[in-house]
């Protein structure tokens, strides 16, 4: 036993953010709908990613079959998510809201208005029936925001066919990305209002969104540009409901992320 | 036992030095750092917001004005390979002579560039134009 006590290590090692068997089961019992089900695993699977990428950091504090039995229960976590990685449909993701007869109310876009960049109004009967894939930036951004824009700008190409599906990126900075401003920054990238909006307008209503497609967005003097925000990008289908989201930051998850849109698009 | 440190430390220096396979490590690091948000991991920047490195006439041309603008930074139009790009960058400060230099010959020999290898010596003049921001080392 290597002069460790049994019992610890495993917990030590299943202790990822809600990974304890017991919020497990009592989670999974609470859960109704299959959708809620497939993105919880959804979810599980996310965290087992970084579990396995963790594991091997209690190698030393273990015997060789504690490890081994760690190893197969991560590998048959993961494995058994398999499946619901890529699902047939995908999930709707948010958190829902609790309806008077005791169901759950899916999460859905509320309503927005803004400005893009050839000054016409952007709102939700901008994606009447069509789906769209939006994100946080601001020009001036020296953080995250060029390798997210190049990730929107790849999926802007794949898709640029697609009658079905538009961009639409909110500015943070509404101050300095004006109107003029978004149209030279949209020109500069080569893209088309048609495809790809660049959304300007009251600085608090751009905030109050954020959170309602899964980002962070606020104000930080400390924060290098003065905004803290994140680079996730999140596909809204035409019901208003988050469908998936990636890390705009990572090529890699983009890639899982433009098949999802392809699947996506290809409901109904 | 004096002699033995010594040929102890040789040793040391032998086997890393040949375990170090790139020469431009620290380079790639502060690239990383510093650089690699706007100008990207493959050196190609953001379409017609921020210049590309990779493969870019600029670094050929204008080799002497990259240390100046690796410290302070450049607002207004610069043409890079026949397009011109006018996003502010703003200058890193901190860096050292020679973490600059370290920087530029990264850029200098990775994705396809071959360009010059540039010493301190050099890169030290030519941050001389903008002398006021200038560290000793």
């Amino acid at each position: 036993m290597e002069g460790r006590s049994p019992g610890t290590i495993d917990f030590t090692a299943f202790s990822g953010p809600g990974l304890r068997p017991s919020t497990t089961i009592s989670k999974t019992s609470l859960l109704q709908t299959g959708s809620e089900l497939r993105s919880f695993c959804h979810g599980i699977c996310q965290r087992t990613n970084f579990f396995k990428g963790v594991s091997f950091l209690f190698l030393p504090k273990i015997s060789s079959m504690k490890y081994l039995f760690v190893l197969f229960a991560s590998f048959s976590i993961f494995i058994g998510c398999q499946s619901s990685l890529s699902p047939d449909v995908l999930p709707v993701l948010g958190p829902p809201e609790i309806g008077p007869n005791g169901d759950s109310i899916p999460h859905r876009i509320p309503d927005f208005s803004f400005i893009d960049q050839d000054s016409q109004v952007v709102n939700n009967e901008t994606f009447e029936g069509k789906a769209y894939v939006t994100d946080f930036f601001f020009i001036a951004c020296p953080t995250i925001c060029p390798k997210t824009a190049k990730q929107m700008l790849r999926i802007n190409d794949r898709f640029k066919d697609e009658p079905n599906l538009l961009l639409l990126g909110h500015t943070l900075a509404p101050k300095y990305d004006t109107v003029a401003a978004l149209n030279r920054y949209a020109k500069n990238l080569g893209v088309s209002s048609d495809k790809y909006h660049f959304v300007t307008g009251n600085q608090a209503a751009i905030y109050k969104m954020a959170p309602e497609y899964m980002n962070v967005a606020l104000e930080d003097s400390d924060a290098p540009g003065g905004i803290n925000h994140s680079g996730y990008l999140i596909l809204v289908d035409k019901k208003r409901h988050i469908r998936s989201f990636c890390n705009g930051t990572d090529p890699e998850d983009v890639d899982r992320f433009m098949n999802d849109i392809e699947k996506l698009l290809h409901e109904e | 036992m004096k002699n033995s440190q010594y040929f102890i430390c040789f040793f040391a220096l032998l086997f890393f030095g040949s375990c170090e396979t790139y020469p431009y490590q620290q380079g790639k690091i502060l690239y990383t750092n510093f650089c690699e948000n706007c100008h990207m991991v493959d050196g190609t920047g953001l379409v017609g917001v921020i210049p590309p490195l990779a493969g870019a006439d600029y670094l050929a041309i204008n080799g002497e004005k990259v240390p100046c603008i690796i410290r302070n930074g450049i607002k207004g139009e610069l043409s890079v390979n026949g397009r011109i790009y006018n996003t502010e960058m703003v200058g890193i400060e901190r860096l050292t002579e020679f973490e600059i230099t370290n920087i530029i010959n990264y850029v200098h020999t990775s994705w396809g560039n071959e360009l010059p290898i540039v010493e301190h010596l050099q890169v030290r003049e030519w941050l001389r134009p903008c002398e006021k921001n200038t560290k000793p080392f």
